[in-house]
């Protein structure tokens, strides 16, 4: 009667189930690690907001040393997540990953004023964007790419407020610009009651912020109001407006 | 379209070849390589235009997994209905020469032939990363049909129903027509309605199909039609569905043992022939099955926040209740007529067993 349960089978549950602890252990210590350089990049990054602006591109130079190690630490992740269980891990690392892909976009806008393209984030990570639901293994999904989107709007509208305490009044004007360029993107999108639309909803609040600052700004004359400063006028800038 | 690349990952193509599909193959690769290609060279000329790709690739992923809750809500109704069904038949149906014959299990066969084509239909968008993608999605589902499964392959073989046996069965021989429109296989969002239509003959095309699944195959439909060929499509069952799926069997089978031993006390139907076993030894084996499972998850090693341990409450509650039913019958047994100890049985029944039980098909329920 005792042999209508199989123990061996629970046995062999119990191993598949420590496999996966293991694996989910592997795939956390590498993630820890992407953390860690994630936290160097933002440190190297935080000191924008309190370096003049001919700086910026040391910064960015510096910042994007440690990508480097990024690529090195994804590169570990990609081989420890099974071919088509991608999305069984996904959340161990999807929040790390979303801070990555900030710090390329922020990166990226720093040197160019413009949204990182997504060959662009490619290359940052050497790993591939899944723009057509064909994932095998390691990809960075649309979503992460739109939360460190998100996270970009945040941090420029800080950066404004600190352009104009260090003596840059044109840095605003194109933020506000570049701000409201992406949230007419993000209108596009028809987002369910998730984690990327609560986060969106905070975009207009940032936006808010530059706007204010850009009327302090040009109530008290210090810049031309509907004008871009002439000097300011870069071919970089003008790609955003093509 | 992401469906036609989900039937060839990487990993099969090497069986794939052998298959007539090879035909096919270069085709849908091409076809398939050529949209990415396309959103690829589009994108990164403007914001605007670039957000509208994501747009896109954002609401086939809500679509799908709209899809995949709509059937599964079917199968968790069909699959409720597999296991009142296995309730109502008499011990005696389950007897080869009888099975055929029973009221009750022929419906329970109508029904698992409608949900193993459910499961056929959501197949088609569960494959490759998109099963674990949606897992979340279908595991009340799937833990529903394992606990029908599971309580049938009892009551036939009296054996604890293997993840081999289950699996084997949702393995799906899909043609391109299918892949193109899923309402052949059946159609979805009827189970309140016109169930009977379903049950009988889905194959049929059903006059209103309620929902339509627009694909961007349906243009290219016509050109695989011709040489038709097919994709094996298969389901895995997780470890831990299967798990939860028998943690709820185990509530069926308090309520089994419980309604057994209420048949053990009616005088008229002890009298039976004696090719099945006695309600007294039948609800033995039951208890004897419950203890052997408690045994067997008592050996894993789960941690507190695993929702396993969270169905072992419901485990070892259906068990002490067989166990004080078993020993209230001996113990008041001589005292009370057996018809009102019967009635207190069944009412006892109702009140602990019935919250029992919903407590584990109400977390179900809950998920997504």
């Amino acid at each position: 009667m005792s042999n209508a349960v199989d123990l061996g089978f629970f046995d062999a549950i119990q191993a598949s189930m420590e496999n996966e602890a293991t694996t989910k252990d592997n795939i956390r210590s590498a993630v820890r690690e992407l953390d860690r350089t994630n936290r160097n990049i933002t440190a190297v990054l935080n000191r924008v907001h309190s370096s003049s602006k001919d700086q910026v591109p040391a910064l960015c130079a510096q910042a994007r040393i440690y990508f480097s190690d990024i690529q090195n630490h994804i590169n570990d992740l990609t081989k420890l997540v099974p071919t088509h269980q991608y999305y069984k891990y996904n959340g161990l690392w999807s929040g790390p990953m979303q801070q990555a892909c900030f710090l390329a976009t922020l990166t990226m806008y720093l040197e160019h004023e413009r949204l990182i393209t997504v060959e662009e984030l490619e290359g940052f990570f050497a790993v591939k964007v899944d723009l057509d639901n064909n994932i095998t293994d390691f990809q960075i999904s649309v979503e992460e790419f739109l939360h460190g989107v998100v996270s970009l709007t945040n941090e420029l509208s800080r950066l404004a407020v600190n352009a104009v305490t260090s003596g840059d009044f044109s840095r605003p004007v194109r933020i506000g610009k570049f701000l409201k360029e992406l949230y007419s993107g993000f209108q596009l999108l028809n987002l369910k009651n998730d984690s990327l639309r609560k986060r969106f909803d905070g975009i207009k609040y940032d936006i808010k912020k530059v706007e204010e600052i850009i009327y302090d700004l040009t109530v008290r004359k210090l810049i031309v109001a509907n004008t871009e400063p002439v000097q300011e006028a870069t071919s970089t800038g003008a790609d955003v407006n093509a | 379209m992401e469906d036609v690349h989900m039937e060839t990952p990487p990993a099969s193509l090497a069986e794939l070849a052998e298959s007539p599909l090879t035909a096919q193959q270069p085709i849908t690769e091409q076809r398939h390589a050529s949209k990415e290609d396309m959103i690829r060279s589009n994108l990164g000329k403007s914001i605007v235009q670039d957000f509208g790709y994501f747009r896109d690739i954002l609401e086939e992923h809500h679509d799908r997994r709209e899809r995949i809750i709509k059937v599964s809500r079917d199968i968790n109704n069909f699959s409720k209905k597999m296991i009142f069904a296995l309730h109502r038949a008499e011990p005696r149906d389950y007897l080869p020469q009888f099975s055929a014959v029973s009221e009750a299990l022929i419906e329970f066969k109508e029904k698992h032939t409608t949900v193993l084509k459910l499961f056929h239909r959501v197949a088609i968008d569960l494959q490759a990363s998109n099963y674990y993608r949606y897992q979340r999605s279908v595991s009340g589902a799937m833990q529903e049909y394992i606990e029908a499964m599971t309580l049938e392959y009892y009551l036939v073989h009296g054996k604890l129903m293997p993840k081999s046996a289950l699996e084997a069965e949702l393995v799906f021989t899909t043609t391109s027509e299918q892949m193109a429109n899923p309402d052949l296989i059946i159609a979805i969002g009827q189970s309140f309605g016109s169930e009977a239509n379903v049950a009988d003959g889905s194959t049929s095309a059903t006059p209103a199909s309620p929902i339509i699944i627009e694909t961007d195959q349906t243009s290219s439909a016509p050109v695989t039609a011709a040489s038709s060929p097919t994709v094996q499509l298969s389901l895995e069952v997780t470890d831990e569905d299967y798990l939860l799926g028998i943690a709820d069997l185990t509530g069926e089978l308090m309520r089994l043992a419980i309604n057994t031993l209420g048949q053990s006390l009616m005088p008229t139907l002890q009298e039976e022939d004696n090719s099945i076993l006695s309600p007294e030894h039948r609800v033995q084996h039951i208890l004897q099955f419950l203890r052997d499972i408690k045994s067997g998850f008592d050996g894993l090693s789960l941690t507190k926040m695993s929702p396993i341990s969270k169905k072992m409450g419901v485990l070892r509650q259906s068990l002490q209740k067989i166990e004080l039913a078993c020993y209230n019958v001996k113990v008041r047994g001589a005292e009370y007529p057996p018809e009102v100890l019967r009635q207190m049985l069944m009412s006892g029944q109702d009140l602990g067993g019935g919250a029992g039980g919903d407590s584990g098909s109400a977390g179900n329920e809950d998920e997504e």
